[in-house]
This record gives structure tokens, C-alpha cells and sequence, in this order.
């Protein structure tokens, strides 16, 4: 059983399906940078100064960790960056939770998906897929392709 | 007759008996021969005894060994030879070793005439007989001729023991001179073959074998011609000596003389080393006027035979000896052959030595190469592994180039989007005067002012002001368009609303002030809220 749970190929599809949502759920912030900017201050987290620099940033950096995942590039430093913005995304929902602000989620969309501790299970689920691939995703890696395997070399 | 005469008389015949035993002594005394012997004695028996006829018989123990002399001389070897046997016939059953005397045989056809017979037995079978005839007077032999011929008889025996003995001794002497003489011929053909092998030595080639072989053998053998050659699948070695015509062998030619030696052969197999003497020479014809008289054929090796051909010997030489030579000289011809083929391996294994000790070198060579190749790989695998283990560890580059890239590519696609928005809120002109608490809650009891929540619905539905109404930022127009077209540009309008992301009321009161209202204020304070709408 620990040896299917720690497969590098169950690696694999967890960095497909997580790929997949960071690529997808950032297609819509950079295209509305206001409305995520909106979604950010609502959460009352970050001074105001910082709500658009983030809602410029933050979309990017998940289109670029999500394919980065993809892809198989650096793909220990894109999922720590990714568990980071999944580790900040729970702790934001987390603490609205605790403190009753009525928000939406906006992970994907702006309007509806509101906020609830499913989100929360949700997010913490990812947060484990995430480290699953940190540490057991060794397969199709683009930067590897060209590289030569010590075990290659047959010596 | 006197006493003394008779006295006289046999004195006399004493001195007679005596002189005629000397006399007889004297004549055989330095005869050797045994037929001189018997002469001697036969005469001097007939003229002692007085005889008129006689012989004397030498009888040996086979019937050659038969030797008779008669007086008168009669030459009749038949009759001899019948005297022999007859008297062998009659002395077989004798074993007396003294002279005996016999009577005649009147009923024996050659012993007719015989009166009297002295057998002298000798020793090995031999026997010694003298015959006597009638004597000259009559009455036959008395007593005195008995004595007389028992004397002469004793003495017969000596001598003829002597004679026997000595011829015997010379015959030993004469065999043993001949027997002398071959071995002499033995040592000097066996010192011929010793030269022969120190002349040969193999080293020096097949050819120079050939030559010393055919010249010591002429030599020794006294023979003026000879030729000897060896012929294989290719080539041919021929020695020829004694020939008028120097014309060489042709080498079809000795390939031929093979052939014909060995269907003169009856059994044609030959085995290697083992020569075998070809008995009819005419067989392989003529070859430059050669006389052969020995010829031999011989087979060194598979597909190589070689033939000896002699010409006539001046001296008389047995065949197993000239046989002896030419089996050396094939030791020796297949001694110079393996040296020669001894010498070739050992010149293929010189140079398969040098290849051998070449490709070590190379070998050498190759495994320090590889050795410098396998430090080489080590090291190529030790730096792969390190950057393996680069690859695999996480850098603070590798987070730069990952934020980095999205911030590049987020400010300039927020730059480029009709939907971008500004990194910071620019700074406004407008001028909004901010109150307290209590001032707002003064204005808005004293001049009937308008209280105005400025965050989202959701806030405001949650919790608000009492009196308060919702008119967000982003539904400002629309809003303000229905309900507050109409409103007084002097009623004051206080505006609340504002968290740490956001100064949602500060947004308002500018669209306010824009739209030309005079008295617009913000809270600066913060204003308690609760589900009921009142303020606190």
C-alpha cells in the first residue's frame, strides 16, 4: 500500500490535476485583475497598497508554478511556490471562516463559490497533492531530457 | 739252434723292431698333416712288417670325414668311400680306446686281399685304420709283427692325435683369422659410419647432407658412380657423382625413377625411415649411361621419398652393411629434414613472439587507456551525480526565475490589457474632509444628513449603520443616477466604510465631491456596526 501511495507515477497525476486547476484558475484573474483585486481586499488581509500589486503578481505566478508543473521545469521549487500560494490561500479562507466576512472564495470566478470549511478541505487536499509531488514526482521532467542519468553512464 | 743264438736272433729282432720304431718316430716326428702321417706310417708299417700291400684309413665321425691311402696306389673313390662305411659300420659298436688289431673280412668285397686290420681309436669319433695285405713271407703275421705293429700302432696314435689336434688347431686358427679379418672390415665400415655422422651435420642443409652422404659411401664402398636424390610434392635435392655427363636430374625425371622403383616393389606401402633395397634395377631404365648395381628407395616424410642408386663396388661389401649406411644416411637426411622444418617453425614462432609481444604492448597501452578512461568516466559520473543532485536540489534562482518571470510577464501583460489596473491608487485632487465620530453623528442629527455605507453588499447586508445606504464604488453611477440625482447639493452626506485593503469610503465621497455635493465627509474613526442598523 506505501509503496502505490508513494508512486512516482501517482506523483505524476497529482501534479497533472494540480497543474491543471492553478492554469485554469489564473486564465480568469489575469484577464480581470479588478475583480481579484477586489476578491483580495475583501479578505482584509493585505494593506491596500498591496491589494493591486498582488492581484497583478499573484495570477501570473500561478499560471507560471501551474506550468511549470505541466511541463516538468524546476518542478520542486514550482510546487513549494505552489503549496506556498495553497498554504496562503487556506490560511486566508481559514481566518474569513473565523471571522464571518461574507466573501466569495475567488479561486476560479469572481461571482458566487462562496467561502466554506469545504474550501478549507478542499485547499488542505491540494496542499497534500502538492507534497506528494515535492516528494515522489521524478517522471517526465522537460528539464531531464537532455540531462544524462548517473545510472546512464553504467558506471 | 743255441740258446744264444737264439738270444742273438731275437736281440737282433729287437734292435731291428727298435730301429724301424725310431726311424718311423724320426719321419712322423714335425709331420702335421694327418694324410702325411698316415703316408709315413703306412710305409714304414708294410716295409716293417713286410706286407706286400696296405692302406691307411682316416675315419671321422661323418662321411666326409674320410681319408685313404693305398700301396700299391689304387685311385678308386667308390671304393673308398664303401671301405668307409663298412668300417664305420664295425667300429660303432666298439668302445675300446688302445690300438686294437682285427682280422680281415674275406666275406667284405674291399677287404678282399686285407689279412690284418690296426684300429688306432682316436678321439671325437675318429678312428684310424691300417690295413695289411699278405706278407712277403709265408705264415702270415706272427707274434713279432704283432709286437712290431702294436708299437708302430701306439705311435700312430700319438701322432695322429697330435696331427688331428693340430690341424684342428689350425682350422680354429684359420677361422679365427677370418673371423678377425670381418670384423676388421666390420670396425672399419662401422669407423665409416661414425665419419659419416661426424661429417653429416644436420644443420647444414639437405643438400650438403645429400653430398657427404653419397661422397663418404662412394668412398667407403669403393664405388666410382653414384646418385642420390630427395623429391617431394615441389622440389627436388640431387647429389650425382662419377657422371661423364654433367646434365642435371630434371626434376620430372627423379619423379619418375619414384615411380618405377616403387612398382618394382612388391609391397608398394613404405614406411617413413624403414629404406627397402630395390632388387630389380633394370626397372627404372637408363640414366646417363649409369651402371647400377644397389639401389634403394626410401621415404622421408608424407609425399617425400628419396633414392640411393651405387654403381659397381671394386671391393666385396655385404649388403646388410651397405644397407647399414644407407639407413644412416636416411637418419641423417631426416635429421637435416626436421632441422630444416624445426628451423622454418622456429622462424614463424620468432615472428609470432614478435606479434605476441606487440600486442601486449598494445594490450599495455589499451589498459592504461582504459584505465585513464575508467578514472576519466568515474569523474564524468561523479560531476553527473553532483549535478544530478544539483538538479534535484531546490534553489533560491530557481524560485527568482519562477516569480521573477511572473512579475515581468504580469506587469507588462496588466500594461498592455485594456483591463489592467494600476500597480498603486493614484494619488486624487479631490479633497475629502474627514470627521469624527462624533462630528458625523452631529452632522447627521443637526442637518438631516445622509449616511452613506460605502463597502460591498455583502458587508452591508451583514452588518450596517442605522440609516444608513449602500452605495458601493463600482455601482456608484448607476445608483447615484436613481437615487441621489435629485438630492441636495448642501445636505451634508457622511460616508463610512473602509478597511485595511481598501478605502471604500474615501472612493464615494470623491464621486461625491465630483458630482458636485458640498458638504461630503468620511469617518475617520471606526464606526461600530450591528445587524440592526443602528449606530452605536
Amino acid at each position: 500500500m506505501i509503496r502505490y501511495a508513494t508512486h512516482s507515477s501517482l506523483a505524476l497525476i497529482f501534479r497533472a490535476v494540480i497543474a491543471s486547476i492553478f492554469i485554469y484558475a489564473s486564465l480568469h484573474k489575469i484577464n480581470f485583475p479588478l475583480e481579484f483585486a477586489d476578491n483580495i481586499a475583501a479578505y482584509q488581509l493585505v494593506p491596500y497598497w498591496l491589494v493591486n500589486p498582488l492581484a497583478i503578481l499573484l495570477p501570473w505566478v500561478e499560471l507560471v508554478g501551474g506550468t511549470a508543473l505541466a511541463a516538468g521545469v524546476r518542478v520542486r521549487a514550482a510546487s513549494i511556490i505552489v503549496g506556498v500560494l495553497l498554504l496562503l490561500f487556506t490560511v486566508a479562507v481559514v481566518t474569513a471562516l473565523l471571522r464571518d466576512i461574507p466573501i466569495g472564495c475567488g479561486c476560479f470566478q469572481n461571482i458566487g463559490d462562496p467561502i466554506s470549511w469545504w474550501t478549507v478541505l478542499r485547499d488542505i487536499g491540494w496542499l497534500l497533492m502538492i507534497t506528494h509531488v515535492y516528494r515522489y514526482d521524478t517522471l517526465v521532467h522537460l528539464d531531464r531530457i537532455f540531462l544524462v542519468k548517473p545510472e546512464e553512464l553504467g558506471l | 739252434m743255441t740258446e744264444e743264438c737264439v738270444l742273438g736272433i731275437e736281440a737282433e729282432r729287437l734292435s731291428y723292431h727298435y730301429r724301424i720304431l725310431v726311424d718311423a718316430a724320426a719321419e712322423l716326428s714335425g709331420v702335421r698333416h694327418p694324410h702325411r702321417v698316415l703316408e709315413a706310417y703306412l710305409l714304414s708299417t708294410l716295409g716293417g712288417v713286410g706286407a706286400r700291400s696296405g692302406f691307411a684309413l682316416l675315419l671321422g665321425p661323418t662321411e666326409q670325414s674320410l681319408h685313404v691311402i693305398r700301396r700299391p696306389v689304387v685311385d678308386d673313390p667308390v671304393l673308398d668311400r664303401e671301405l668307409g662305411e663298412d668300417l664305420r659300420e664295425l667300429l660303432t659298436a666298439t668302445d675300446r680306446i688302445g690300438p686294437f688289431f682285427m682280422r680281415g673280412l674275406p666275406d667284405s668285397r674291399v677287404f678282399a686281399g686285407y689279412e690284418l686290420l690296426v684300429v688306432c681309436p682316436l678321439e671325437d669319433g675318429w678312428y684310424c685304420v691300417i690295413g695289411l695285405g699278405s706278407p712277403l713271407q709265408d705264415g702270415g703275421y706272427d707274434d713279432e709283427a704283432h709286437d712290431l705293429l702294436s708299437g708302430l700302432a701306439a705311435l700312430l696314435q700319438t701322432n695322429l692325435r697330435f696331427a688331428l689336434f693340430a690341424t684342428k688347431l689350425e682350422a680354429l686358427n684359420t677361422e679365427l683369422e677370418r673371423r678377425t679379418e670381418i670384423l676388421d672390415r666390420q670396425v672399419y665400415h662401422l669407423n665409416a659410419l661414425g665419419e659419416l655422422g661426424r661429417e653429416i651435420t644436420p644443420d647444414a642443409g639437405m643438400q650438403a647432407v645429400l653430398d657427404s652422404m653419397l661422397w663418404n659411401m662412394l668412398g667407403y664402398l669403393s664405388c666410382p658412380q653414384g646418385l642420390a636424390f630427395v623429391i617431394d610434392g615441389s622440389s627436388l635435392l640431387v647429389s650425382m657423382k662419377g657422371f661423364v655427363s654433367k646434365q642435371p636430374l630434371e626434376f620430372e625425371t627423379g619423379r619418375a625413377l619414384v615411380y618405377r622403383a616403387l612398382s618394382g616393389l612388391r609391397n608398394k606401402h613404405l614406411l617413413p625411415m624403414r629404406p627397402r633395397k630395390i632388387k630389380d634395377l633394370s626397372i627404372l631404365g637408363e640414366i646417363n649411361g649409369f651402371e647400377m648395381e644397389r639401389g634403394y628407395i626410401f621415404l622421408l616424410r608424407e609425399h617425400c621419398y628419396g633414392l640411393i642408386l651405387l654403381g659397381p663396388s671394386m671391393v666385396s661389401v655385404a649388403d646388410n652393411l651397405i644397407f647399414a649406411f644407407v639407413f644412416q644416411a636416411v637418419l641423417h637426411l631426416k635429421s637435416a629434414d626436421s632441422f630444416a622444418t624445426i628451423a622454418t617453425l622456429n622462424i614463424d614462432l620468432e615472428e609470432q613472439n614478435r606479434e605476441l609481444r606487440r600486442t601486449i604492448a598494445e594490450l599495455t597501452t589499451a589498459r592504461a587507456r582504459i584505465s585513464f578512461l575508467e578514472a576519466t568516466g568515474k569523474r564524468i559520473a561523479s560531476v553527473v551525480h553532483q549535478k544530478a543532485e544539483e538538479h534535484e536540489r531546490v534553489s533560491w534562482l530557481d524560485f527568482a526565475l519562477i516569480i521573477g518571470l511572473s512579475l515581468l510577464l504580469g506587469v507588462i501583460f496588466n500594461a498592455q490589457s485594456p483591463q489592467g489596473i494600476p500597480l498603486l491608487e493614484p494619488e486624487s485632487n479631490i479633497a475629502v474632509v474627514a470627521v469624527s465620530a462624533v462630528e458625523a453623528q452631529n452632522m447627521l442629527r443637526r442637518d438631516n444628513g445622509l449616511l452613506i455605507d460605502a463597502r460591498p453588499r455583502e458587508f452591508y447586508e451583514q452588518a450596517h449603520a442605522q440609516g444608513a445606504l449602500n452605495l458601493p464604488a463600482h455601482l456608484f453611477d448607476s445608483v447615484y443616477a436613481m437615487q441621489f440625482k435629485s438630492e441636495d447639493p448642501a445636505r451634508p452626506i457622511v460616508i463610512y466604510g473602509r478597511t485595511i485593503s481598501r478605502k471604500y469610503d474615501l472612493a464615494v465621497a470623491r464621486k461625491f465631491v465630483a458630482r458636485d455635493h458640498e458638504r461630503v465627509v468620511v469617518v475617520e474613526d471606526e464606526i461600530l456596526l450591528d445587524t440592526k442598523g443602528k449606530m452605536p
